[in-house]
């Protein structure tokens, strides 16, 4: 297990030494990420009508973000995954310790939801840090545990160890981070080998958490009953859900053409963050939207692939949990924005503007190609 | 995926589920949600597409309506008599200025206002208070200061808004000729009523996409259709001309203390109105000073109507020359007192004149001598006459409201064979001052009856320049016919010992009129009179037409003594001012 460690490091030949790279996920950790700063320079057009310095700036701001998010993919698939699997802990630690300083008042960006940590010149959202930080330790966790995951006190252990976290962002309160931390960590320790059983007790005590957590705040329960009377609240929570549907249409099949989408124009709520894939819609039409849902499905698709022939449990549960995590977010945005899920303020991973999100994304992709690596090598053994 | 494969070993031991199973069921889910997704896409992209694009399309359009400049109206020589300018109105918003000091604001407006600053804080003091005119008609300096106060952020709460105003630099000059514009920007009376659509243009209409906010989209629908202005309107006017007829009417009705009149200039060769002086009269500039839209704003020389009275001889005579019935020598005694079908007809001075020729029924002016050439035609003949000079119809002058008169001719019910001798000399007819001056130029300028027109030019805002042809209604009389009448005119004038109308510099021709003026209730006003003179000249080519009436003059009756004078002294200004050849 330790002989293949030493070929992924990438500085030890003294010169850059690169992996035979998953060729799927290189494409998309490219691809993406352009579609992303090509929509979301449209989705700003609305800020540069108002303020031409700051569109400037803003796109200056991601350009740079993306390039460095996709160096940080290609570096982070030169270093071995098990490199880092025992100090995993560690990560968890510190994502725990920034959700907690993200609830404290000074620390915090702004009113309204503590989402956001602002530390000098750094701004960012420690649940987007969180997500992967779960991940890997409880990949690794479960990979050390092995069978032993199949006994209760185990998977309540596990259990606790997701909990933290996701209770943490829970109240922020971010219920649509919390609900793909909860799937994901769930697909981590189903392909992981956890008793059937053991999830619906976790079920049953999570719908008591959601409806305290729905009672504690009541902007979730109005954004829940807007989705099911789109109606009745056109000015509020329905008219953002009815904005981007009216965005789809305008798009049509082969959409208006980039740039030239209008609904961006103060109609869609976040056009440039959780409604750009109705911009999409509306600029590329559906040729557009089907395309970028075609990418999630061969993302998640490689993903469960490389979990599959992965040399070891940890890998396996990095693989599933990274590629499920990222698709599964995508869908629920996209379902979102097409009407079948009530508004989360879930961002398109790789595509909305939004610095955390989109390194942190590339960074899970890095992972995601190291792990193919070792399953390429292991597959070809 | 194959769950014999050797990596998926599962465990008997443990009962370990095999992995491989599980993943795929992780697919399955991911599966489902991009099924689910394209499903919706599907949906909202191809099914419901046109309805959701419709419906933003509705939401996103709006439509500006955008106003065209209301063209000018100059007199002839190029003077603008009314101005269509921008001008600005400060409109306030108390409820926002809450964040300014705003006695400290009413101070400022005040100042630039230059109004009282209590007037400024009864309007704007109130903070609950949305919307509020604090100033009208800004001149474009205050405007300039407020405007830049606001940019630099000094005061807030406050908009300019643009309105349009319509100036008429000749304030009562030539007032019911031109009209005026109501606020909505309509055109009331006269040029600005007839013309209204030349004036108005057509406006621009801009449909473009916007945001929630009212801003336009950049990329969006943009369809400017712009606006049309308005056409440009020359008068027939001369303003000179108009206000020489103003001065003599203003200064005749103080002299014979009269109210109301009307001088009219016309060319008798096109039917050019130079001048149309009528009072009583308004201000078109200052409307907000009149209570009600009263009788003075109704134009007396197309739209009230009178008996014309012994100018009107001058028809009968037209009429009986052309068809033959008499000639310049005809005699006939001239009775004092004559009986017609019932009635008895009186001459003026109830003289009888033995053995005249019909020179003398002029220069006497003689109501049975009107009544025997009348008489001499038969009632068919004479009213085909007094139909073909424009009576009983409009003149189709280009100005609002204009009446047709009342012709009572034989086969209408209320005619009787004795209106033959009243109309003979104006009696029971009534007429407007402008189809007796549009009768008499046909008789000046050999025969025609013209149209008259007040805009003799239509530059529109394109640069186009419409020169409206003169119009020929019919001819009237053969033109021999029209220089007999005018030398016989000519004679008359001259026989009448001291005639007023007279000047020895311009051979003028033209006839006195002295109507008496019907009570409502029938029957006639006791010593109640309009006097009036309708004269042309020079003699041996007419060029201007000029028509006095005065309204029951107070001192003095009798057209010879009221109109006449006025008569000469427009003549000899008009002539003077128009360079038309004195008598060598």
């Amino acid at each position: 297990m330790a002989a293949p460690a030493r070929r992924y490091r990438f500085l030890e030949r003294g010169t850059l030494s690169w992996p035979d790279l998953d060729p799927l996920l290189l494409i998309l950790a490219i691809v993406l990420p352009l579609i992303g700063g090509v929509v979301v320079a449209s989705a700003l057009m609305p800020v540069m009508a108002d303020d031409a310095a700051a569109f400037g700036a803003a796109i200056l701001r991601n350009s740079l973000i993306t390039t460095a998010g996709i160096a940080v993919a290609l570096g982070v698939a030169q270093i071995d995954y098990r490199r880092y699997g025992h100090r995993s802990w560690l990560l968890y630690a510190i994502a725990v310790v920034l959700l907690v300083a993200v609830l404290v008042p000074g620390l915090a960006s702004s009113a309204g939801p503590h989402r956001w940590l602002d530390i000098s010149f750094l701004s960012f959202q420690p649940s987007e840090i969180a997500k992967p930080a779960l991940i890997i330790t409880l990949g690794y966790w479960a990979g050390r545990v092995g069978d032993r995951l199949r006994h209760q006190r185990t998977f309540l252990i596990g259990f606790l160890l997701v909990l933290i976290p996701l209770l943490l962002v829970a109240i922020e309160p971010d219920l649509g981070t919390s609900i793909v931390i909860l799937a994901t960590s769930s697909a981590i320790a189903f392909v992981a080998g956890a008793r059937l059983r053991h999830f619906l007790y976790v079920a049953a005590v999570l719908a008591l958490g959601v409806g305290l957590s729905i009672m504690r705040n009541p902007y979730q329960f109005i954004r829940i009953q807007a989705f099911f009377s789109p109606g009745d609240d056109l000015l509020g929570s329905g008219y953002q859900a009815q904005q981007s549907l009216l965005a789809l249409g305008s798009g049509g099949i082969t959409g208006k053409g980039l740039g030239m989408g209008t609904m961006k124009f103060l109609y869609l709520p976040a056009p440039h963050t959780d409604s750009v894939f109705a911009v999409i819609g509306e600029e590329l039409g559906l040729l557009g939207t089907a395309a970028l849902t075609l990418l999630f499905v061969l993302l998640l698709a490689r993903g469960l692939w490389i979990a599959y022939h992965a040399p070891d449990t940890y890998g396996r549960c990095l693989a599933a949990g990274i590629s499920f995590q990222l698709a599964t977010q995508a869908f629920i945005n996209m379902l979102v924005v097409t009407g079948r899920l009530p508004v989360t303020g879930l961002p398109l991973p790789f595509i909305s503007s939004g610095g955390t999100s989109l390194i942190v994304s590339l960074a899970m992709l890095g992972i995601l190609m190291n792990v193919s690596r070792a399953a390429s090598l292991g597959a070809r053994r | 995926m194959a769950t014999t494969s050797p990596k998926n070993p599962g465990s008997k031991a443990t009962g370990a589920p095999r992995f491989g199973r599980r993943l795929l069921i992780l697919g399955a889910i991911g599966a489902a949600m991009a099924a689910a997704t394209g499903e919706r896409l599907a949906n909202w992209q191809v099914l419901e597409a046109g309805d959701l694009a419709a419906t933003a399309g509705v939401q996103q359009r709006n439509e500006q309506i955008i106003a065209s400049r209301r063209g000018a109206i100059l007199s002839r020589d190029g003077t603008a008599m009314a101005l269509s300018m921008q001008v600005d109105r400060l409109i306030g918003s108390p409820n926002v200025i809450t964040e300014y000091d705003t006695a400290d604001v009413a101070r400022y407006l005040a100042k630039v206002l230059d109004v009282p600053y209590e007037q400024i804080m009864a309007k704007i003091g109130d903070p609950s208070v949305a919307y509020v005119v604090v100033a009208e008609d800004l001149d474009p300096d205050q405007s300039a200061q407020i405007r830049q106060s606001m940019r630099r952020g000094e005061i807030g709460g406050f908009r300019l808004e643009p309105v349009a105003r319509r100036v008429y630099p000749g304030n009562f000059l030539g007032a019911h000729l031109i009209g005026f514009v109501d606020g909505a920007g309509k055109g009331h009376y006269g040029v600005e009523s007839f013309y209204d659509q030349e004036l108005t243009g057509r406006p621009g209409l801009v449909i473009s996409d916007q945001d929630p906010r009212g801003r336009t989209i950049p990329v969006g629908n943009y369809d400017p259709l712009p606006p049309v202005n308005g056409a440009t309107l020359i008068l027939t006017m001369d303003r000179t001309i108009q206000r020489i007829a103003e001065q003599e009417l203003e200064g005749a009705l103080a002299r014979f203390g009269s109210s109301s009149g009307s001088i009219l200039v016309v060319d008798p060769r096109s039917g050019d109105i130079l001048g149309m002086a009528n009072r009583p009269t308004f201000n078109p500039t200052r409307l907000d000073t009149y209570s009600e839209i009263g009788e003075n704003f109704i134009n007396p020389a197309v739209s009230l109507i009178y008996d014309p009275g012994s100018t009107f001889k001058i028809m009968t005579m037209a009429a009986g020359l052309d068809a033959g019935v008499i000639g310049p020598g005809s005699r006939h005694n001239l009775p004092g007192v004559y009986e017609y079908w019932g009635l008895e007809f009186k001459n003026w001075d109830e003289r009888t004149y033995p053995n005249q020729d019909m020179v003398s029924v002029l220069a006497n002016s003689s109501n049975t001598g009107a009544i025997f050439v009348a008489d001499q035609l038969g009632a068919d003949a004479y009213y085909d006459y007094i139909r073909a000079f424009g009576f009983g119809e409009t003149s189709g002058i280009d100005l609002a409201g204009e009446v047709r008169g009342i012709l009572k001719a034989r086969g209408s019910l209320s005619w009787y064979p004795s209106d033959l001798a009243a109309n003979s000399f104006g009696q029971s007819i009534s007429t407007t001052p402008i189809q007796m001056a549009m009768a008499f130029s046909a008789v000046a300028n050999g025969g025609l009856l013209l149209r008259p027109r007040t805009v003799g030019r239509i530059a529109t805002a394109a640069g186009n320049v419409v020169n409206p042809a003169i119009t020929e209604i019919r001819r009237v009389l053969r033109p021999t016919t029209s220089r007999t009448l005018i030398d016989m005119m000519y004679q008359a004038e001259h026989s009448i010992p001291g005639n007023r109308a007279l000047r020895l510099r311009y051979s003028t021709v033209g006839k006195t009129g002295t109507a008496e003026i019907s009570a409502a209730g029938g029957g006639l006003l006791p010593e109640q009179t309009i006097a009036s003179y309708i004269g042309f000249g020079p003699r041996e080519n007419p060029q201007v037409l000029i028509s006095v009436k005065i309204d029951k003059p107070r001192t003095g009756t009798w057209g010879s003594r009221v109109a006449s004078p006025i008569f000469r002294q427009m003549v000899d200004r008009v002539f003077e001012y128009l360079r038309v050849p004195a008598v060598a």
